[in-house]
């Protein structure tokens, strides 16, 4: 019953499973499921106390926390489930972001999500004798609670080792949260597993960016369903995981996307700009190269430093229009981006226009609405 | 441009139709339950039989069984906009008897599916419990199933 830690299987079961922890009725299965896996007895279930096991609820949040037994005595583990209550926040981009309990830029709703369990898990934390590993898991909107879980975690130095296991979880933060994330927990200790018609992991666009940063992903194919979010249930992930062949059948390198020059000869060019999942993915290339060739040649620093009214919009169009501004190197190609924005969204910048905040800050809202009902209707085009 | 008028106005009714008929939040909270309880092997006539489940909110229905010691509770549908959010579908489901003025949970399930019989799978909820039994886990299901009764097919 206790299943192997090693294997994806036990981690897809345990992301599907903690949705398990609803009541007393369906808790039971869950307890008779993991008794030899986990300590957990009922009386520390049902008041939430402190100690082997936890069950925290939220308003949002849901998960529980729990000390191995047997030959997993050496490890801990923390699994959350997803919520529906930060689904709207998903395709709004215009929300804010926050430094997170590690310093780096995440997506505002998620960060508040984690913070309302951050207590629970810290007492956790703190009683825990001769642990080695602890392994953070969940399932979509849990997938990334347990990325910000496991990257605070590994943080404290509490542990030796944290590993972290997603299935479609959208991306968490920044590319700096990501970047940063995947070094702390080392790129090989992280396993994001998405289905490759599973809409959630495509959201929030740029420049929000999955962890971990580089190296490989776990990628499960997937039909395309009749459902919109077919593939995104733990039914799926669960089935497709059991007919993988490992860990080592679903890893593939993440593609390596587009490089410099393909960048820039797509920035410069006055093709027509048309809305589709490649010009999507050089957008996201195109912005992320400007933002570092701005930051590399200025100093001039996105996100920090503003009031938390600002959202990620206010912030970046800000930024750009302060680079529009800098040395002729740098608003060159900050005008190209802008123009090329504005392209998608059907308006002609003119050579040598000013690049107001609020100018960029319309095109950068309209542009991402615009991609944001292009992920929907993915999904509804999926329905039909 | 007149000819298209009523084309659109047939188009929307029959989405209408469509869409009531279909009814995408419709779900089914609690299958049609058959069961005959046993207890070492007797009949159980005429105990009181708790059904709960619990969705958005926990609810119960009761029924008693008869001189053969069967109960019978009809299928339970409720609706609700959660189900048109990529969330994961989980209604905790309970059966349970009142003997000697105790109360014993037989039939334990978190349903993950919102179709009729999903409990097992399609198969119809129809079980025979012997309460004496320990209770198992079972897994075939999606779910994680816990109780004393076993499928009758």
């Amino acid at each position: 019953m206790s299943g192997d830690i090693s294997g994806p299987v036990f981690w897809a079961e345990l992301a599907s499973n903690v949705y398990m922890i609803k009541d007393e009725s369906t808790r039971k299965g869950f307890q008779l499921k993991y008794q030899k896996t986990f300590n957990m007895e009922e009386s520390t279930m049902a008041v939430g106390k402190t100690g082997a096991f936890v069950i925290m609820k939220k308003p949002h949040v849901m998960g529980f926390l729990a000390t191995g037994t047997g030959e997993n005595k050496n490890h801990a583990f923390v699994a959350f489930k997803g919520t529906a209550g930060l689904y709207d926040a998903l395709t709004d981009l215009n929300t804010g972001v926050r430094a997170c309990h590690t310093g780096t830029s995440v997506h505002q709703g998620f960060y508040y999500a984690f913070e309302s369990v951050y207590q629970e898990l810290n007492q956790f934390l703190r009683g825990l004798k001769g642990v080695t590993t602890i392994h953070c898991v969940g399932h979509s909107l849990g997938g990334a609670i347990a990325t910000l879980a496991a990257d605070w975690i590994k943080s404290t130095g509490a542990v030796a080792q944290v590993n972290l296991y997603t299935f479609g979880s959208p991306r968490v933060g920044l590319e700096m949260f990501a970047k940063k994330c995947t070094t702390r927990l080392v790129a090989d200790n992280i396993y994001r597993v998405y289905h490759k018609t599973d809409p959630v992991p495509m959201v929030p666009t740029w420049p929000f960016t999955h962890v971990p940063a580089s190296n490989a992903d776990y990628l499960l194919f997937s039909p395309v369903a009749a459902i919109p979010w077919e593939y995104h249930k733990m039914k799926h992930y669960v089935s497709s995981v059991k007919n993988a062949a490992g860990w080592n059948g679903m890893r593939i390198n993440r593609p390596k996307g587009y490089g410099q020059v393909a960048v820039e000869r797509w920035l410069q060019s006055d093709g027509i700009v048309s809305f589709t999942a490649n010009t999507l993915e050089l957008l996201d290339a195109a912005l992320l190269y400007v933002i570092e060739k701005v930051i590399n040649a200025t100093g001039i620093v996105l996100v920090t430093g503003f009031a938390t009214c600002f959202t990620l919009l206010d912030r970046m169009a800000v930024f750009m229009a302060k680079a529009a501004k800098a040395t002729v190197k740098v608003s060159l190609w900050v005008h190209h981006l802008i123009r090329k924005m504005a392209a998608l969204i059907g308006i002609v910048v003119k050579e040598g226009a000013d690049l107001t905040v609020e100018f960029i800050r319309m095109v950068f809202n309209r542009v991402y609405r615009k991609i944001a009902d292009m992920v929907w209707q993915a999904g509804q085009d999926i329905n039909k | 441009m007149r000819r298209s008028i009523p084309f659109v106005f047939l188009l929307i009714f029959l989405e209408a139709s469509a869409m009531s008929f279909l009814n995408p939040t419709k779900t089914c909270v609690f299958s049609e339950v058959r069961a005959r309880l046993v207890l070492n092997g007797e009949p159980l006539k005429g105990v009181k039989v708790t059904r709960q489940w619990n969705w958005n909110k926990k609810k119960t229905d009761e029924s008693v069984s008869d001189e053969h010691g069967y109960v019978h509770f009809p299928a339970i549908f409720e609706s609700s906009v959660a189900r048109l959010l990529p969330t994961e579908l989980v209604i905790g489901q309970q059966l349970s008897v009142e003997i000697d003025g105790q109360s014993k949970v037989f039939w334990a399930n978190g349903k993950r599916e919102p179709e009729e019989n999903a409990e097992y799978g399609g198969a119809r909820f129809n079980v025979v419990c012997e309460l004496s039994d320990e209770e198992i886990l079972i897994e075939d299901y999606g779910s994680l199933m816990v109780t004393m009764c076993k499928l009758e097919r």
